[in-house]
Parts: C-alpha cells; structure tokens; sequence
C-alpha cells in the first residue's frame, strides 16, 4: 500500500492529539475526584446526581426545620412548666384556705396570694417565643392574646388556629398552641356541674357528682329542690318533676347516668343546679377562688357555700392540671416525635450521598492506572512519530 | 542506420527525462499543498521507423502529465467532509447547552431548590420579616437564573445566527472561484487541445472540498472540464461559469431566525429547507432540535412555576391581612404573522392549563379555506380551524376571530412559552408574602362529638363571601350551613364546600355541635398559605399529572445530555471516517518523498544513460570522420 508522507506526519500527530485529549479527561477527572465532569458524560447519572442532590437539599431543609421547631417547643415546654406550678401553687393555697381553723382574714391573705399568681397565669399565657410571637395565639400571634376586660375578667383575643412544620415529605408537627387551650378547661367532673343556690339558707352541700354512664347524660338542666327538710324532688327546666324522694344524708341519688350525693342539713326550699358542666377559662378558676377567698362569710349557710365553691374550684384546677399535663406530654411527644424523624431524615440522607459519591466519584484505582497507560501510549506516539520522521531515502542520496 | 537516429533517440530520452524530473521536482516541492495530487509524466515510444528490417524505434515521447485522482475517492472524502462537518458543528453547540444546563452551581436545579428552601423559612417563622425578604430575594435570583439560561441559550443562538451568515458569505466565495476557475479550465482545455490543465482541476477539487464541510455537495462533470456543483438537497450553485449567490436573512414570522434564499430574477426564493448537510445543515438543524426544545423546555418550568405559584399565591392571605397578590409576572405568549401575511389581525393565544403543556411551538397555516395547526416539535398536524374558531389544545387556548382576510399560505408562529427571559418577581414588599390563608374553621369550644375538622382550602380566591363568618352546625343528625343542609357522608368524612372554601369533617359530631369558618385577618403566625406554596415544590402537575417541576427540568437536561452524547458519538465516527477517507485519498493522490527520491535516482540515471548514448552517437561520428580522412 502507498502511504504519502503527509500521511506519516499527520496520522502520527493525530494519534499524539488523541492520546493528549484522552490524558487530559483523565487528569481532569483526577483533578476533580469526579468521573462524570460533563452530562453528556453520562446523561442519565447526572440527572440522578441532580435528583440526589435536591433529595439531600429537602432533607437539609427538613433538618433545619426541625431546628425551628424543637426551639419552639421547648420554650413552650418551658412556659407550660411555670403555669402548672403556679397552678399547684394555687391549689395548695386552696387546700389551706379550706382548712376550717381559717379566718376571714386569712383567707384574705391566701386570696391576695393567689391573686399574685393569677397575675403570672396571664404572664405565662401570653408568653413570646424569641421572635417576639406570641406562643398561645393560634394564628393571631402578632398580637397579645389574653387581655382583662373592664369587668376584670380575661378575654382571649387569639383564635383556634395551630400552627404546623413539615419534618418530611408526609409528615408534620404542631408547634403552635392555641390559647383556646387555657379558655375551654371542663368544669367539675367534666360531664356535669351541681351547684348549691346562692340563697340557701341550710347547710346541705354537694358531696360528690358522679358520672355513671356518661351516654345517659343529656344536655338538659336540672334543678334539685328541697320540698321540705326530709324530701327532694327533681325538675327539669320547665318545673316539671322528673324523680323524688326522701333525703338521707350521704346517700346517693341517682338519675339519667348520674349520681349525686349530699350530705349537712338543707333547708325547705334549698336547691342545686345541675348543670351540664361546660367550659370556663383558667383565670376564671383561679379569679373565682381568689374572690371567693376574699369575701367574708359569717353564717354556716355562708360556710357552706364557701366550701362548695372551694371544693368546686379545686375540681376546676385539678381539670386545669390535667389540661397543662396533658398538653406538655404532648408537647414532649412532639420533640420525641421530631427526634425520630430526624434519626431518619439523617439515615436517609446519609443513603443519599453515599448514592451520589458512587454515582459521582471517581474510582481512583481506576483511574490512575488508566492514566499511566494513556501515559505511555501517549509517550509511544510521541517516539515512533519521531523515529518515522527521521527515515527519508534523501537521507541516503548524497 | 545512421548516427543522427541514435542522436535523435538519446535527444529525446534526454528531453523526456528532463520533464520527468521536473514534475517529480514539482511533486517534492508540493508536498506540503493541500489538495495536491501527485503527478505523473506520462511517456510513449515515438513513431517509429518502418524498414525493409521491421519498424525501427526512434525514441521516447511524453504523451502527457497525468494527475493521480480516483474520482470515487473525491467523492466519498467530499460527503464525508460534510458529514464530519456537521456532526463536529452540532456537537460543539451541543456541548455548551449541555454544559450549561446541567451545572451543579449555574444550572436551574440550585436556584429552585434554594427559592423553595427560603418558602419552607417562610414557612417555619412566617412573621420574621427577615424570612420573607430573604424569600423575595431568592424568587429574584431564581428568575435572574431563568433569565440567565435563556440568555445563553440566546447567545448560542446568534453565535450560530453570525455563523450562518459567514458560512453562507463562505460558499458564495467558493461558488465565485469555483465558477471562475471553471472558465478558467475551460479555457485552458482549449489552448492545450483538450489536455487537463492539472494544477486547476486541483485548485478546484480543493474548493470543492472545503464547500463539502460547509454543506453537502454533489457535483456534476460536464464534457468541456467544467463542473456543476448541488448543494444540500439538489440546490444548483454552479452551473458551468454562473454561481448563484445565496443569502442569509429572516424571511418567515420569527425575526431571529435566519432563512437561506436566494434572488431568482426579482422574486426571492426560500431555500432554507434544502441545506442539508455540513456546518451548515448542523447550523439550521440546531435551532428546532436543540435551541427551540431547551427555550421551550425551560419556558414550559418557568410558565408552570409561575403560573402555579401565583395561583396557590392568590389564594394565601399577606402578612397585612390581605389576599395574596400575584407573586410572579410573566410575559403573555407570543405570536407571530408570517412576513408575508396577506390576513389582518393576530390569533389569540392564551394559557389555560399549565398541567397540559407541551414545550413546543405551534405553527397556524391557512390551507385556503381552513387553518392547519401543527406542533413543531414533533411536526404533528393537531387540528384543522375554520376561520374565527377558538380551540383548547396542549393545555392552550387559541382564538381566531381577530384574523381577517387569510389567503392561502398565510401562517402564524405561535410561541406560547419562551417567556423565561422576561421573568418578574412583582412583590417587593415582605410583608406581601401570602404565608397565611384567608380563613380558618375550627370547631366550636363547647363541642362535645368526636368529630374534628381537616384543612381548609380555599377553591375560589375571588369569591364575595370568601371571609364572611360561617357557622357549620349539626342538628337533626345533618351539617347545616346557612339555608343548606348537608348529609354526613358515609365513609366518614364529608366535605363542604360554600363562599370559595372547601372543609373536610371527620367523624360523627354530636347533636349541636358547631364548627366554625372565620376571616382569619390578624392571623400572622399562620404558615398554612406558605407550606402549601413550598408543597409545590413535591406535588407531580406538570405533563398530564406526572411530573413536578425538577423532574421536567431533569428531563430537559436530560433531553439535551443524550443528544450532546449522542453528537459527540457521531462526531467521533464521523472523524474517523473522515480520516479514513483522507487516507485513502492521501494513498492514490498523496506525494510520497521516498517514492520521488526513488525516481529522481530513475529518472538521474536515465538522463544520464541518455546522455551517454548521444555521446555513444558523437564517437561513432567520430570514428566515420577518422576512417574517412586517411
């Protein structure tokens, strides 16, 4: 076959080009530690790194989310930590002032006591997480939710809404309350309430209100009312009489899934409400003891009274407690809730860019053995192309 | 015999052998010409002497100066110059876009994912002012990052535009000199007595060449040596001495986009369709299957975002208790009247769902009595309009009744999506970030049922009564909602909807339990409105349902990753049979210099042995002087 020199010379500086352009995608990849350094390297690993790459971006993200909430949580953790204490605080006061070696004026003592507390309630319910948001607002959270009216008594100007943070793809957690929280607490057994009338003039007095099968339980008002010292009759709203009977101290009465029991000595014409026992406000609970407290009762009627509202107000701040318990248990489950997510959002990213390094990396074992021999392939082109270019019969022509 | 037949002889064996080392001189000193084709002196016995003996040899005659050339050689290296043209030229362009697209740093995939992490900030503290700013800032890089890709895929568009115009100026030049020398040949033939004047027909084969890399070529021997030369599909460049001169300029309805014609007497004729083949062919098929599927592929995400989010934006309520505004701005689809247009008026051209869309333009053809619309990515006839219809199609909606006066031929561009230039991010104020949504529902305290309430959404942003207070109530074993009953649904949960928002009840709630919907003004942590603006981020709504925005930009770069490879592959085929064909030019035409240092030492001693028989001749003439004299 005829080869032309210009052949020779341009088929040896071909081979030397490639050679040079193979040698430097290697040192580039090996420069780089990546073995794909364009797409069109290898089209469909780059749009996995790229899909891997904003999986691991959303994982960051739902890290530093978790962050935002677990701050939040605790602060709140923390607030909710203080009102119970000083709901504890209150009950203890309580259970002294119904102590019956109590005066008037001790008692008056105790009700500026719990005032004080009262007045940290409020300060707790309207706590600020540290961007100054108010953490019992719902949504309203740029406003501060608990307010005194003119009558004294504290109004919730927030709303219901509670605020969520995403800690994956399908999972969220609250980090928001609602201060409907301290303003729906269920009064005395939660299902019913019997009051004792305020113009009672014996000392008949509620015992216990029990609930024996709540389904039985309507929505109705009774009335219980004492026909005579020995005999009772009970009414629904419109007066008429549902049950009676004769009063025996201590021993229970029982209607529609309810049980009541009275004990002291009532008076012709005394009553009980029974009532279906409804909401009230934490501040209404422990305002309503404090003023209890500080009015001065001077009859064993007024005695009597005292002591249901007394024994009533505990009932309310035992339902209180239970709502904040219930509410940090919550909240606790939350951060743990947070914590698990995270372990997994760590365990899954930790996939991800153990996936992406092998997608991405080089395998450096690899690569540089096919350096060296792109090395030496390109160092033969170089040679040969210098010895061929050294034969000419010229040379040979003198 | 006589003494002067032997001179004769060795005069023209002298003669023969000087010419023989002159052209191999020539070859030598062309070894480095490009296009050269060895040559070859061509030698003959001279007529010879008829004697009573038989004939009688008189010598060596040069019959000619032969060009080594295997006109099928020429041809294969000509078609696969322009092969290698074309695939190099595609995959250069094809390498930037690829490039670009897919750049861990400079590539949309960063940009979106940081704009969507800001809104999960939003999110996560939505009354920090600082959150919403940061937030505007990032919408403000990813629509510079938009502006920024199209941008480049625009330049690569006017590198390619420049290159167009040069390349057609290029084969207007190589029709000129080929045309030229066509003459030029013509005319030597003639003078010469029909022998080829060889260095010429170099000249031109060489020209020839360099046009193949520029388009295809096919050319044509006439019987005077002239040669015509076709360009792409059968366009006539040359015919004998007469070139025609093409020109690059925008003749149909998109003003960047460069048409090859050229003038037919006074009319212009379009040729663009015919040039196939070489850098050229690569130049023109770059813009529908590279540029105009990334324009459109990056406008359908910037249209889709855009679009979506401003929707979900619409709905949301702002950190002043207003309804959220439109959150981006984008430019409304473009349509285009062919140059040409006889018809009045342009078609209306609207998006009406961003779900359906497909990236591609449209073109609208009046056939003479209906509109013809085809998609031109993939160049199917979608539909056929009578004039002043209106028709949904592709996630589109196209209004005819503006255009009047159509004539056959008449046609539109329409190019609904190449808007990711012209972005905007129109909220400047933090406070104007929708983090919140209009209404909340929530049941009311004194419930005592089990029933709880899902998400309020909002289905009607515009709705009059959207914030009006609205209590749901349970009585008489039915959800009722102002003079509306609902019955609860069987599976559990019953959805209602009413003023443009839509709760879901869980459960059974008890006789008289209320839920309630309230305007939720002053709701300023309220994040509701923000995760369902980062939500989209995840949520698969794009091409019919399948995909989310990522995952179509995924596509796109993946798209043009698979043609750079593929490019890249035929341009290193391409290359290799270029070289191929080179070599085996190289093998028949090419000068080789040991191979004329062999015939210089021939043709040396040839002259020299020539040489010696003269001399031989002169003794002998010599010896007869001698004899004679005594």
């Amino acid at each position: 076959m005829r080869i032309s020199t210009a052949q020779i010379f341009d088929g040896g500086i071909g081979a030397i080009q490639r050679n040079q352009a193979s040698l430097a995608t290697t040192q580039q990849q090996l420069a780089t530690g990546k073995r794909i350094l364009k797409p069109s390297d290898d089209p469909s690993g780059a749009i996995q790194s790229l899909k891997l790459g904003e999986r691991i971006a959303a994982v960051d993200q739902y890290a530093r989310n978790a962050d935002a909430a677990v701050s939040r949580l605790q602060q709140q953790e923390s607030v909710l930590t203080q009102i119970s204490e000083a709901l504890q605080r209150v009950r203890e006061l309580t259970l002294q002032a119904a102590n019956g070696t109590q005066s008037n004026e001790s008692r008056a003592a105790l009700a500026l006591e719990i005032r004080q507390l009262a007045g940290g309630l409020l300060d707790g319910a309207n706590a600020r997480d540290a961007s100054g948001e108010y953490m019992f607002a719902g949504y309203r959270s740029g406003s501060q939710p608990f307010v005194r009216d003119a009558g004294g008594a504290v109004a919730y100007l927030g709303d219901g809404g509670q605020r969520r943070v995403a800690l994956s793809p399908d999972r969220s957690v609250a980090v928001g309350e609602s201060g409907q929280t301290w303003m729906s607490i269920p009064r005395g057994n939660g299902i019913f309430t019997v009051t004792p009338d305020a113009g009672n003039a014996g000392t008949g007095r509620v015992v216990a209100g029990e609930v024996l099968n709540p389904l039985l339980i309507d929505n109705g008002t009774l009335e219980l009312v004492f026909t005579s010292a020995e005999n009772w009759q009970l009414r629904d709203s419109d007066g008429l009489v549902l049950a009676s009977g004769a009063y025996v101290p201590d021993q229970a009465i029982d209607y529609a899934g309810r049980r009541i029991v009275l004990s002291g000595t009532p008076q012709t014409g005394d009553s009980f409400a029974i009532e279906p026992a409804g909401v009230t406000s934490l501040f209404a609970i422990v305002d309503a003891l404090a003023v209890e407290l500080a009015t001065p009762r001077n009859s064993a009627a007024a005695n009597t009274l005292r002591d249901q509202s007394i024994a009533s107000g505990l009932q309310n701040i035992d339902q209180a407690l239970a709502r904040v318990l219930a509410l940090r248990t919550d909240v606790g489950a939350r951060l743990n809730t947070i914590d698990s997510q995270g372990v997994v959002n760590e365990d899954q990213k930790l996939q991800l860019q153990t996936a992406l390094l092998q997608l991405q990396d080089l395998d450096y074992a690899e690569a540089i053995s096919r350096f060296n021999l792109q090395q030496v392939a390109l160092q033969a082109a170089q040679q040969s192309y210098v010895q061929l270019g050294r034969l000419s019969l010229f040379d040979f022509i003198r | 015999m006589s003494g002067g037949g032997i001179l004769g002889v060795g005069t023209s064996a002298l003669l023969a052998y000087q010419r023989a080392l002159q052209v191999t001189g020539h070859n030598i000193a062309n070894v480095g010409t490009d296009g050269y084709s060895r040559q070859q002196l061509q030698l003959g016995t001279s007529q010879p002497l008829n004697t009573g003996i038989g004939s009688l040899g008189t010598g060596v005659a040069t019959t000619g100066v032969r060009r080594v050339v295997d006109q099928f050689v020429e041809a294969r290296l000509g078609m696969n110059l322009s092969g290698a043209g074309y695939e190099r030229t595609y995959a250069e362009f094809a390498g930037q876009l690829d490039n670009l697209l897919a750049d861990p740093t400079s590539g949309l995939a960063p940009a979106l994912s940081q704009f969507f992490a800001a809104l999960e900030d939003v999110a996560t503290d939505p009354t920090s002012t600082a959150a919403r700013q940061q937030l505007i800032s990032q919408a403000q890089s990813l629509t510079d990052r938009f502006a920024q890709l199209e941008g480049r895929i625009e330049d690569q568009r006017s590198i390619a535009n420049g290159r167009i115009t040069g390349t057609v100026d290029e084969i207007n030049q190589l029709a000129t000199s080929i045309a030229q020398l066509n003459r030029e040949i013509v005319e030597a033939r003639g003078r010469s007595g029909g022998r080829d004047p060889n260095d010429l027909l170099d000249r031109r084969d060489e020209l020839i060449r360099e046009l193949s890399s520029l388009t295809s070529v096919n050319t044509l021997e006439q019987s005077d040596g002239s040669v015509n030369v076709y360009i792409g599909r059968g366009q006539a460049l040359v015919v004998g001495f007469e070139h025609t001169q093409l020109f690059a300029q925008a003749m149909g309805a998109d003003p960047g986009r460069l048409d090859i014609g050229f003038r037919n007497g006074s009319a212009m004729v379009i040729a663009t369709e015919f040039m196939t083949g070489g850098e050229l062919g690569a130049l023109l098929d770059l813009r529908d299957t590279l540029f105009d599927p990334a324009s459109n592929g990056l406008g359908r995400i910037a249209v889709s975002l855009v679009d979506r989010f401003n929707e979900q934006h619409a709905a949301g309520m702002d950190l002043r208790g207003l309804a959220g505004g439109a959150f981006f701005g984008r430019p409304e689809p473009r349509v285009f009247a062919n140059l040409g247009n006889v018809a009045s008026g342009l078609p209306g051209l609207a998006i009406s769902d961003v779900g359906e869309l497909a990236a591609s333009d449209y073109q609208l053809r009046f056939d003479g009595s209906d509109w013809v619309l085809r998609r031109l990515a993939d160049g199917e006839r979608l539909a056929t309009l009578a004039p002043g219809d209106s028709l949904d199609f592709d996630g589109l909606t196209l209004d005819l009744s503006g255009v009047s006066g159509a004539q056959r031929g008449d046609s539109f561009l329409l190019r609904p999506l190449q808007v990711a230039a012209d972005l905007e991010v129109r909220i400047t104020d933090p406070r104007a970030v929708a983090a919140a949504l209009p209404v909340r529902a929530e049941p009311a305290v004194q419930n005592t049922g089990a029933a709880s309430l899902g998400e309020i959404s909002i289905v009607d942003p515009t709705s009059a009564g959207l914030r009006d207070p609205i209590d749901i109530g349970f009585t008489g074993g039915v959800f009722v909602v102002g003079g509306a009953s609902f019955s609860p649904d069987p599976s559990g949960d019953t959805t209602i909807e009413l003023n443009g928002w839509r709760v879901v009840i869980r459960g059974t709630p008890a006789e008289g339990d209320r839920f309630e919907v309230r305007d939720n003004a002053g709701g300023v942590g309220d994040n509701r409105g923000a995760q369902a603006l980062a939500g989209l981020a995840r949520e698969r709504t794009l091409v019919g349902g399948t995909a989310s925005f990522s995952e179509i930009y995924a596509e796109l770069v993946a798209d043009v990753g698979v043609k750079s490879r593929r490019a890249s592959i035929n341009a290193d085929v391409q290359t290799r049979m270029l070289a191929d064909a080179r070599a085996q030019r190289e093998n028949i035409s090419g000068v080789n210099l040991d191979e004329e240092a062999a015939n210089l030492l021939r043709f040396q001693q040839a002259y020299q042995a020539s040489a010696q028989v003269i001399a031989v001749a002169g003794s002998l003439f010599d010896t007869l002087l001698t004899a004679v004299r005594r």
